[in-house]
């Protein structure tokens, strides 16, 4: 089976992969790779989890300073991000820098202006997201899980919305899944749950609820074993979307009372 | 000459970008110049860099 294989009702393996920008993925589990102890494992990480997309930053350079790319598999689809960006016109030019560093054209645009709880700021999210969707840049905005914002990034152009499931490095997971479902709902484009995700439960969680994508950095990099928890998060999203796509059962209140799993017609009759 | 160079100023004979980035021990096809506020094409890095030139030298960093 592939990464992105299924199975049909009749138990037969099938594609499901994930389009974005016209690319087709096998994984739906995005990683980040920020605050590894040593960057050196992200090609531990990337292989074990099965990641195909692979986010960065951009920063000015230091004295003989290294930068990231030398640790990144070749092949994997390099996401920049427009961290640092306090406004639209910062993202945008972050944006174009990137693209000129030959890596794609795929930007993840993050613009905050709010240094403690590091929200990011929907109005200038979806200003920039229209000026680089223009200039054929492949959009995937970082926002909060609000309808309206969510709507202006489709309507800038965005190739997906990532919507954040609680603030930015805080392990505390799906805060904000009643926003997500709503957007789940409305939005005609793939949902990538961003922020926030502590546990592969939470991936899982995302997932089962019709999540396209989940993206990950804090969770796997401050894990004590950071390729395994990569993997672990692997699983976790192809799990949930599993069980998304073949459709959970309802849930009973309990009031209700139970339902016998087993025919109830008494002992040995 | 000086030119400003990551927002520092820089006292030097610098004579371009690849001048500038062998002496910072940086890789071309690594990083993205910045001149004056607008992307520097790569086959611009032999130009000669003039006095009060701001360059802005920018990479990929981890991040998430």
């Amino acid at each position: 089976m592939t990464a992105s294989q299924i199975l049909n009702f009749y138990g037969k393996a099938m594609e499901d992969p994930l389009i974005i920008g016209g690319e087709q993925l096998s994984s739906r589990l995005f990683i980040g790779t920020g605050k590894l102890g040593d960057d050196a494992l992200i090609p531990r990480i990337a292989e074990a989890s099965g990641a195909q997309v692979i986010t960065v930053a951009m920063r000015r350079v230091e004295k003989g300073q290294k930068g990231i790319m030398s640790h990144i598999p070749a092949g994997m689809r390099i996401l920049p991000n427009t961290s640092g960006a306090r406004n639209a016109e910062e993202a945008v030019r972050l944006a174009r820098i990137a693209r000129a560093a030959g890596c794609g054209d795929w930007i993840k645009i993050e613009v905050i202006s709010d240094a403690r709880h590091l929200l990011p700021d929907g109005y200038e999210t979806a200003r920039a997201t229209e000026t680089l969707a223009k200039e054929g840049f492949v959009v995937l905005p970082y926002i909060n899980p609000d309808l309206y914002v969510a709507r202006a990034c489709v309507a800038a152009g965005a190739a997906a919305v990532m919507p954040l499931g609680a603030p930015i490095g805080t392990n505390r997971g799906l805060r904000t899944k009643e926003m997500i479902a709503i957007l789940i709902d409305e939005i005609d484009l793939p949902i990538i749950v961003d922020a926030g995700l502590g546990a592969p439960s939470h991936a899982c969680e995302a997932m089962e609820m019709g999540a396209s994508a989940c993206l990950v950095n804090t969770a796997i990099s401050s894990a004590d074993n950071p390729p395994l928890m990569g993997r672990a998060f692997g699983e976790a999203v192809k799990a949930g979307r599993g069980a998304f796509l073949a459709g959970l059962g309802a849930v009973r209140g309990r009031a209700e009372g139970a339902v016998a799993s087993s025919p109830l017609t008494g002992f040995l009759r | 000459m000086e030119i400003i160079i990551n927002g520092k100023s820089s006292a030097g004979a610098f004579k371009n970008i690849n001048d500038l980035l062998s002496r910072e021990d940086l890789d071309p096809k690594l990083v993205v110049v910045e001149l004056n506020g607008k992307i520097l094409p790569k086959e611009d890095y032999d130009k000669p860099l003039r006095d009060g030139d701001a360059v802005e030298i920018v990479q990929f960093v981890a991040g998430g």
